[in-house]
């Protein structure tokens, strides 16, 4: 049993939260891109499709599509089907008006980067927490 | 990031809570694109707004800001909406589409915005060389940055309402001097003269954007006719759907033109030009479709003027602003004697065209064939006198 993982990065939405870790290589398109009734990604052909952001501490490198993108996260926050975190590799506009609108919490810049250990951390249990511009997940359960 | 001592003030609260929160979004994203402070703007232009953009979660964020008292805190204008105001029943809106979009200009009125759904912002008024503005829609900002010599960002709807109701927007990219320098040079010499002569400034647009996607790029020796207004405005339409470019410096037309010496220089040929003009292509269409970017009173006359005394052999919609419209009521009445259709407040790319009873259509927009393409639609694009031509059945 190793040491608890903990990923450290820029925070830019303040809040906590716990969730399972879901992660994508592929950027996200929220509008057109996710269903905002239920959380479901749309797009075919993505790493996602077919699976539900509710509730997950998401992980994927950054946003893309639209800037109406924004409403929907908002949407999905408002119908309790939001992710319950974001972390990005590097944020922009869109997910950023979207967390901030919607409330949820979330952080670029990640190290180590969790792109790279996608095997070991997807579907765990974590914990978001961003303050004063630090961001940190901590991974509940030893992997 | 630094802030005046009034911004720190606005972030505390000092102008309500409500402000703050909106104030603090646009910090947020500021710090996120690397800017070092804010900058106030003259003007906000909002993009986004028709129903079918917007969605039900557009709406209830738009009705949430406004029932909390916020108003915009400088003039602001309003891209197309989902269909004409004043026609909606005779376009084939359902109630439901009638009631979504009316609650997203009353929100957007009660926070004070100017009711002129159009995309053609700097036709209105036109912004002076300098002016810093927050405007979202990609033509009007390629307009306004390339043209004009005025600064802003392709701010995107979402943000430019809250900076609309702060009046300030990240002082980063575009706002700032160093953002304006070319960063690529694309050589128009060598299709020029084909351009010129079959008038495809929408397929150069289109070509520029693909061949260099993002940054700014500087226009060498562009074609001769692109200075013609109404060809501009279709080049940087086009410009905008095919890239993420803000600002094109176009030799002999942008104030802020420099050649760009000793950078990458891009010299594309005629065979490139014909990939993009003969990229959407059909052999019948049924439907014209005219005004991506929405016409101006001088293209109205002169569409007009191309359709007099011929009797159509297609149908033909043809979009504007009311505004324009207005300037030009003589214009507008004959369009309608000779059969054209003119719709005001929405457009082929924000409306529903199969409301309409549009299948395949022909315009000469490249912006308006990749939105609509991606909808759905067979498309052809073709440069306007030719598409005059083959509706006009002499």
């Amino acid at each position: 049993m190793g040491a608890a993982v903990e990923i450290r990065g820029r925070g830019l939405v303040g809040g906590r939260a716990r969730g399972r870790l879901l992660i994508t290589r592929d950027p996200i398109s929220f509008y057109g891109g996710v269903d905002p009734e239920t959380g479901r990604v749309l797009e075919r052909g993505h790493e996602l499709y077919g699976e539900s952001v509710a509730g997950a501490i998401l992980m994927f490198p950054y946003g893309k599509g639209s800037t109406v993108g924004s409403y929907t996260l908002l949407r999905l926050a408002k119908r309790g089907k939001a992710p319950a975190g974001v972390v990005n590799l590097e944020s922009e506009p869109i997910v950023v008006i979207g967390c901030v609108l919607g409330r949820i919490p979330l952080m670029d810049r990640p190290s180590p980067n969790p792109f790279d250990m996608r095997n070991e951390l997807e579907g765990l249990e974590a914990e978001i927490s961003v303050e004063g511009g630090v961001g940190v997940v901590r991974v509940l359960r030893h992997v | 990031m630094h802030l005046t001592k009034e911004e720190e003030g606005l972030l505390r609260g000092e102008e309500g809570s409500e402000l703050a929160e909106v104030f603090e979004a646009v910090v947020k994203v500021a710090e996120v694109l690397g800017a070092t402070r804010l900058v106030k703007v003259s003007h906000a232009h909002i993009s986004g707004i028709s129903y079918r953009n917007l969605g039900v979660e557009g709406v209830e964020f738009l009705e949430d800001l406004a029932s909390r008292g916020l108003r915009f805190a400088v003039p602001t204008t309003i891209n197309p909406a989902g269909f004409d105001l004043s026609l909606a029943w005779e376009m084939g809106v359902r109630p439901w589409e009638y009631e979504l979009q009316m609650r997203a200009l009353r929100a957007l009125s009660s926070m004070g915005a100017e009711m002129t759904l159009t995309c053609t912002p700097y036709l209105l008024r036109t912004p002076c060389f300098g002016e810093h503005l927050a405007w979202a829609e990609s033509n009007a900002v390629l307009y306004a940055n390339s043209v004009l010599g005025a600064r802003t960002n392709r701010e995107g709807g979402p943000l430019s309402v809250l900076e609309a109701l702060v009046g300030r927007a990240p002082y980063v990219g575009l706002h700032t001097e160093e953002g304006r320098r070319p960063t690529v040079v694309v050589d128009a010499s060598r299709l020029r003269d084909l351009v010129d002569k079959e008038g495809h400034y929408a397929a150069l647009g289109y070509l520029v954007g693909e061949l260099v996607r993002s940054g700014v790029p500087a226009l060498r020796n562009p074609p001769r006719g692109l200075r013609a207004p109404e060809n501009l405005k279709l080049f940087l339409a086009a410009l905008g759907a095919s890239s993420s470019v803000g600002l094109v410096l176009i030799e002999g037309v942008s104030p802020e033109y420099e050649a760009g010496e000793g950078l990458e220089t891009l010299r594309p040929g005629e065979e490139e030009l014909r990939g993009v003009a003969e990229r959407w292509a059909l052999d019948d269409f049924d439907h014209a479709v005219l005004g991506c970017p929405h016409l101006s009173p001088e293209e109205l006359v002169s569409l007009a003027q191309a359709l007099s005394g011929v009797s159509l052999k297609k149908e033909v919609l043809a979009f504007t602003s009311r505004w324009s419209a207005q300037r030009v009521p003589e214009a507008v009445e004959s369009l309608r004697k000779r059969g054209v259709k003119v719709y005001y407040d929405t457009c082929m790319v924000v409306g529903n065209l199969s409301a309409l009873g549009v299948r395949k259509c022909a315009t000469d927009s490249a912006k308006a064939a990749y939105y609509l393409a991606a909808q759905g639609y067979e498309v052809a694009l073709m440069p306007r006198s030719a598409l005059l031509r083959a509706v006009a059945g002499g």
